[in-house]
C-alpha cells in the first residue's frame, strides 16, 4: 500500500497548481459550455426568422412562436404528447407498485430473480423493444396477428401496433423496470413497524394498506410519477419507430422532422420554438416535482436503521401471484424472442415449425463482417466510456463543492448542472447541433460526447450529492488534520469510499448512453455512426434480419456489462458493510 | 506553546447571524492538558476547528511556538494540512476502506513528512502498541468495536508525534463504563508522552478529571479559566456554578471585604457567612453565596454554636451512596443539597446543624434579578 503512493495523476497535479478555487472555476467554465451555451443558442434561434441561419446576426422576431401557437397542428401535438406520456406512466406506476409490493413485502416465489431481472432491464434499449413489438403486432404480418387469425379464423388482423393505444401500452410495459426500482426503494425505506402498529390496533390488511401504507408512500409515488411524466414527454425512440407510421405525431418527433428536414428544408426557427415549448412544459413539471419533494420531507419515514420486514404470507394466492409476475416477464421477453427468431432467418417469416429448418447464423456473420458495423461499435465504445467517465467525474467534483464547501457559487453551479433534467434530450441535441453547426466539431463523435455529458451530468450530481451527504464530514477532516492535501483527500478518502455509488452512476450513464437514439440520430453524420443510429438505419433500409441481429448483439453486450459490473459493485459494497 | 488571541468567528445563515466565537483568548503551555468545556453551541468545537484550520476565523491570531497559524490582521492563514497537529474526532472518522494499519499510517504516508517504508512500519507498530492494539494491524476498519475505533483514532493522531494534539469530544460515543476507563487511560498516556493537548468536551466530569486547566465557554466567550479545583470550588459566575454539577445558591449582600483578598463576609436571610470572594463582587453589592454539595460538615451534638457559617434544618431525604451520603436539608424556604461523610448517621426527619466551610464557598455577583434561593440543578449532559 505504501508503494503506490508517490504516483500523481494529472488531475491531481492540476488541482495542486490551481487549488480548490481554481478547480471550481474550471468546472464552472465547463458546465457553462455544456449546459448554458446550448440553451442560450436555442432561445436565440427560436427568435430568428425561419429562413435565417442560426447564430447569424439576423433581426429577432416572434414569428416562430406566432406560427407555432397559431396553428391547430401544435395543439394536436401537445395533446398527443400529454396523452402518450400520461397513459404510459399510469400503466407503469400501477404495474410496478403491484410487483414491487409483492417482491418487497410478501413471500412471492423467486423475488430475488425479480430484482435482478428488473435491474438488468436497464440494458435493453426502448428502440429494440419497439422493433420487437412491431414484428409481433404489425397489421400485415405481425407474428401475434398471424397466430390469432389462424386460431380464430379471422380475416382482419385483430391487433394494430400503429395506434396511440398500442404505443401507450408497449411504452408503459417497458417503463415498468425503471419505475419498479424507484418504487421498491420507497417501500424499502418505509419502516414496516408503522404497518404493524396498524395491525396491532385491530385494522385488517386492506384497511392498513388503504389508511397507512398508501398515504405514507403517496408523496413519493406522486413525485415519481411527475418525474417519469417529464421523462416521457421527451421520449423519442418509440414515437419515432411506431408513431411515424401511425401518424400520431408527438412534440419530440416533430422537432426531429423539422430539424433534419426529412420532409422539407430544415426549419430551425420553428423547431427551436417547439423545443422551447417542450422545455416550458418540462420546467412546469420540475417545479411541481420540487414542491412535492419539499412537502414530502414532512412525511419522511426513513429511519436509517436496517430493518427486516416481516413478509405477508400469500397462502393459496402465492402461485397465482407468482404466475402473474412471470406472465409480465414473458410479455417483456416476447419482443426479444421475436427479434432473436428474426435474426436467425435469412429473410423475415412468421414463426412456424417449418421455418426451423431454415435457421442460420448468416445474419450475424454478415453484419460482423461489415466495416460500418465495426466503425459503429468502436464509436459506441468510445462514446459510452468517455461520456460516462466525464459526466461522473464532473458531477462528483461539482457535488463535492456544493455539499462540502457550502460556497454560494458552488451551490449555484450544482443547480446549473441539474438544469438539463428539465431539458428534453431532443431539445438539448438540437441546441448542440445549432451551436456547433458551423464549427469543425459538426458531425464528429466529440459532439455526441458533449451532448451526452451535458445530459447525464444532472443524474450524476443527484447520485453523488446523495452519497456525499451520507459521508461523515469528519472522515475528510481527519485526512486534512493528518496533513493530506485537498487532492489527496479526494483521491484517497472520498473516492474510494464512494466508489460503489460512483460505479453505479457510471454504469447507469454507460447503459443510457449506449441505448440512446435521440442524440446520435439528431447529430448523425457518416463519421459519428454509433450502434443505436446504425440500428435505425438498417431497420429503415430495410434490412430487418440484419437489424434484429444487431439489436440482439447490443442487448447481450450491454446486459453482460451491466450484470457483471453490478456484481463487482456489490462485492465492493459488502466489504464496507460493518458487522456487529 | 499555543496562543489564541481575540479569536472571532461569525456564521451567517438564513435564520440570522450567529457569533460562534466571540473574542476568545487563551494560552496553552507546553505539555499542558487544556480543556474547552461548555454546553453544545457554546463555540468550543468551532474554536478547536479554527486551531486545526478546518474553519477560517474572521479575526484574531493563532500562533504555535514561533509559527503564525492564523492572523486576521496580517492576512496569514496556514493551510490546514500544513499545520503540524494530530486530531481525534467525535465520530472517530476511521476510514472504512482501509485496514487498521493503513488508517494509522496515513499521516506518515500522505502528510508532509514522508519517512521510508521501514520507518512507517516501525512508527505505526509503536503507535498501535501504545494504544494496546498490537495484534489488529491487518484488520479491516469496519470490523472494529467502538472502543477499538477510538484507539485507532488515537494512534492515528499520535503516530507522527505532532507537538499539539486536538480532541473533539472523543469519549462521547462510548458507553459509560468504557468512558470511565478511557478517561484515566487517555490522560495517563498523554501525560507520559508529554504532549500538549487541547480537549473539547461538554462533560464536566471528564473536564475535571483530565485537565490541567479548564476554560469554560458560553455563547462564544470564555466565562472562566483556571485549574479544575479553582473552577469547581470558586466559580465566578452563576453559569459556571450550575454547569459544573449542581450548586446551592443563597442570595445575600457583601458586608465585608478586606482589601488584600482573603475572605469576605456575606449577610443572608440565614445568617452571616465567611467565604471566598470570586468574580469581583464589590462591597455592599448583592451577591450569591455558592456552596458545593461537598462544602458542608456535620456539627457534632456537643459542639457549641457559632454566630456564622451555620445552618440548622430538617432532613428531608437521605441517599446512601457508599462513599458519601446525600442529604437534602430544609432550612425554612430553602432546600440544600449536601454530600456528607457516609459515616454520619442521619435519618429523614432529624434536626441537624451543618457548618458551611469557609474555604469551600464563594460569593459571586448576582446575575440578574431572577435569582432564586435553593439548589440549582442542571442535567449532567
Amino acid at each position: 500500500m505504501i508503494e503506490a503512493i508517490k504516483s500523481m495523476s494529472p488531475v491531481i497535479r492540476i488541482s495542486r497548481i490551481l487549488g480548490p478555487r481554481g478547480v471550481l472555476g474550471a468546472l464552472a467554465v465547463i458546465t457553462f459550455i455544456l449546459v448554458l451555451g446550448p440553451l442560450v443558442v436555442l432561445l436565440h434561434t427560436s427568435l430568428l426568422s425561419s429562413d435565417a441561419l442560426p447564430l447569424s446576426g439576423a433581426p429577432l422576431t416572434l414569428a416562430n412562436y406566432v406560427s407555432a401557437f397559431g396553428s391547430a397542428d401544435t395543439y394536436v401535438l401537445v395533446r398527443n404528447t400529454l396523452w402518450y406520456a400520461g397513459g404510459s406512466v399510469s400503466i407503469a406506476v400501477v404495474v410496478s407498485v403491484m410487483i414491487a409490493w409483492l417482491a418487497e413485502r410478501t413471500d412471492l416465489p423467486f423475488r430475488r430473480l425479480v430484482h435482478v431481472l428488473m435491474f438488468s432491464w436497464m440494458a435493453v434499449p426502448p428502440l429494440v423493444m419497439a422493433f420487437g413489438w412491431i414484428l409481433l403486432l404489425n397489421p400485415n404480418n405481425g407474428a401475434l396477428n398471424v397466430a390469432l387469425k389462424a386460431a380464430f379464423g379471422l380475416r382482419e388482423s385483430p391487433l394494430n401496433i400503429y395506434s396511440m393505444w398500442a404505443m401507450i401500452a408497449i411504452t408503459g410495459v417497458s417503463l415498468v423496470p425503471t419505475t419498479f426500482v424507484m418504487v421498491s426503494n420507497i417501500l424499502r425505506n418505509m419502516d414496516p413497524q408503522l404497518e404493524r402498529a396498524g395491525f396491532a390496533c385491530g385494522a385488517n390488511r386492506l384497511t392498513v394498506f388503504r389508511r397507512i401504507t398508501l398515504p405514507l408512500i403517496s408523496p413519493g409515488l406522486l413525485s415519481l410519477a411527475i418525474y417519469m411524466f417529464m421523462v416521457m414527454l421527451q421520449a423519442f425512440d418509440v414515437p419515432l419507430a411506431v408513431g411515424l407510421t401511425a401518424r400520431v405525431p408527438v412534440l419530440s418527433m416533430r422537432i426531429y422532422v423539422l430539424t433534419t428536414g426529412n420532409e422539407d428544408l430544415p426549419n430551425y426557427g420553428l423547431s427551436a420554438a417547439l423545443g422551447v415549448v417542450l422545455m416550458a412544459l418540462a420546467l412546469l413539471l420540475i417545479w411541481g416535482y420540487f414542491r412535492l419533494e419539499q412537502t414530502g420531507e414532512r412525511f419522511r419515514v426513513v429511519t436509517g436503521k436496517a430493518f427486516r420486514p416481516r413478509r405477508v404470507r400469500l397462502g393459496r394466492w402465492r402461485p397465482v401471484m407468482g404466475g402473474l409476475v412471470l406472465l409480465y416477464f414473458a410479455t417483456m421477453l416476447l419482443p426479444l424472442a421475436m427479434l432473436l427468431w428474426t435474426s436467425l432467418l435469412p429473410f423475415y417469416q412468421t414463426p412456424s415449425v417449418a421455418a426451423f429448418s431454415a435457421l442460420t447464423l448468416f445474419n450475424y456473420r454478415d453484419i460482423l463482417a461489415q466495416p460500418l458495423v465495426h466503425q459503429a461499435a468502436g464509436n459506441t465504445v468510445v462514446l459510452v466510456l468517455t461520456s460516462a467517465t466525464l459526466a461522473m467525474t464532473l458531477a462528483s467534483l461539482i457535488s463535492w463543492y456544493s455539499v462540502r464547501t457550502g460556497w454560494r457559487f458552488a451551490r449555484w453551479l450544482d443547480a446549473l448542472a441539474f438544469m438539463p433534467i428539465a431539458v428534453p434530450h431532443i431539445v438539448m441535441a438540437m441546441a448542440i447541433m445549432v451551436l456547433y453547426l458551423r464549427t469543425p466539431l459538426h458531425g464528429t463523435l466529440a459532439l455526441l460526447i458533449l451532448a451526452h455529458v451535458g445530459i447525464y451530468i444532472a443524474f450524476g450530481t443527484r447520485t453523488m450529492n446523495a452519497a456525499l451527504l451520507q459521508l461523515h464530514r469528519e472522515l475528510e477532516d481527519a485526512a486534512t488534520a493528518s496533513g493530506a492535501s485537498w487532492g489527496t483527500t479526494l483521491r484517497r478518502i472520498v473516492l474510494p469510499i464512494l466508489w460503489p455509488q460512483f460505479l453505479n452512476g457510471w454504469l447507469w450513464v454507460v447503459a443510457h448512453s449506449a441505448r440512446d437514439l435521440t442524440v446520435p440520430l439528431m447529430l448523425m453524420s457518416t463519421g459519428n455512426l454509433v450502434v443505436a443510429s446504425l440500428l435505425w438505419l438498417m431497420w429503415e433500409y430495410p434490412n430487418i434480419p440484419g437489424a434484429s441481429a444487431l439489436a440482439i448483439l447490443l442487448v447481450v453486450t450491454l446486459m453482460s456489462v451491466v450484470v457483471g459490473m453490478q456484481h463487482i459493485g456489490m462485492r465492493g459494497l459488502e466489504r464496507h458493510e460493518p458487522t456487529k | 506553546m499555543l496562543r489564541v488571541e481575540g479569536l472571532q468567528k461569525v456564521f451567517v445563515s438564513a435564520s440570522g447571524i450567529m457569533r460562534a466565537v466571540h473574542d476568545v483568548s487563551f494560552t496553552v503551555a507546553t505539555g499542558q492538558f487544556f480543556t474547552l468545556l461548555g454546553p453544545s453551541g457554546c463555540g468550543k468545537t468551532t474554536t478547536l476547528h479554527c486551531i486545526a484550520g478546518l474553519e477560517i476565523p474572521d479575526a484574531g491570531e493563532i500562533t504555535m511556538d514561533d509559527t503564525v497559524l492564523f492572523s486576521g490582521a496580517r492576512g496569514i492563514d496556514l493551510a490546514a494540512h500544513k499545520r503540524d497537529i494530530g486530531m481525534v474526532f467525535q465520530s472517530y472518522a476511521i476510514w472504512p476502506h482501509m485496514t487498521v494499519f493503513e488508517n494509522v499510517a496515513f499521516p506518515l504516508v500522505y502528510g508532509h513528512r514522508h519517512p521510508g517504508a521501514a520507518e512507517v512500519q516501525k512508527r505505526v507498530t509503536r503507535a498501535l502498541t501504545l494504544v494496546h492494539l498490537d495484534g489488529l494491524a491487518d484488520r479491516p476498519a469496519p470490523f472494529l468495536s467502538g472502543g477499538q475505533q477510538q484507539r485507532v483514532a488515537l494512534a492515528r493522531a499520535l503516530v507522527h508525534e505532532p507537538p499539539l494534539l486536538l480532541f473533539d469530544e472523543p469519549l462521547s460515543n462510548l458507553d459509560a463504563k468504557l468512558r470511565d476507563e478511557m478517561r484515566v487511560e487517555l490522560r495517563q498516556l498523554i501525560k507520559s508522552l508529554g504532549m500538549t493537548t487541547i480537549y473539547v468536551t461538554h462533560d464536566q466530569v471528564e473536564a475535571l478529571a483530565m485537565s490541567d486547566r479548564i476554560a469554560l465557554m458560553r455563547d462564544g466567550r470564555i466565562v472562566q479559566e483556571g485549574p479544575p479545583r479553582e473552577v469547581y470550588f470558586h466559580p465566578n459566575d452563576a453559569f459556571v456554578a450550575e454547569f459544573l454539577g449542581g450548586s446551592n445558591s443563597l442570595p445575600g449582600r457583601m458586608i465585608d471585604r478586606p482589601r488584600n483578598g482573603g475572605t469576605a463576609v456575606v449577610e443572608t436571610a440565614l445568617g452571616r457567612f465567611v467565604c471566598v470572594p470570586s468574580g469581583g463582587a464589590a462591597l455592599g453589592s448583592p451577591v450569591d453565596l455558592v456552596i458545593r454539595p461537598e462544602g458542608f460538615r456535620l456539627c457534632g451534638a456537643t459542639e457549641g454554636s457559632k454566630p456564622f457559617n451555620r445552618i440548622k434544618g430538617k432532613v428531608e431525604i437521605t441517599t446512601f451512596n457508599g462513599g458519601v451520603i446525600e442529604v437534602w436539608l430544609r432550612v425554612g424556604e430553602v432546600l440544600f443539597r449536601t454530600k456528607l461523610d457516609s459515616f454520619a448517621e442521619v435519618q429523614p426527619g432529624d434536626m441537624i446543624e451543618l457548618e458551611v466551610l469557609a474555604d469551600r464557598c464563594s460569593a459571586i455577583p448576582t446575575a440578574g434579578s431572577s435569582n432564586t434561593a435553593g439548589f440549582v440543578t442542571r442535567g449532567h449532559d
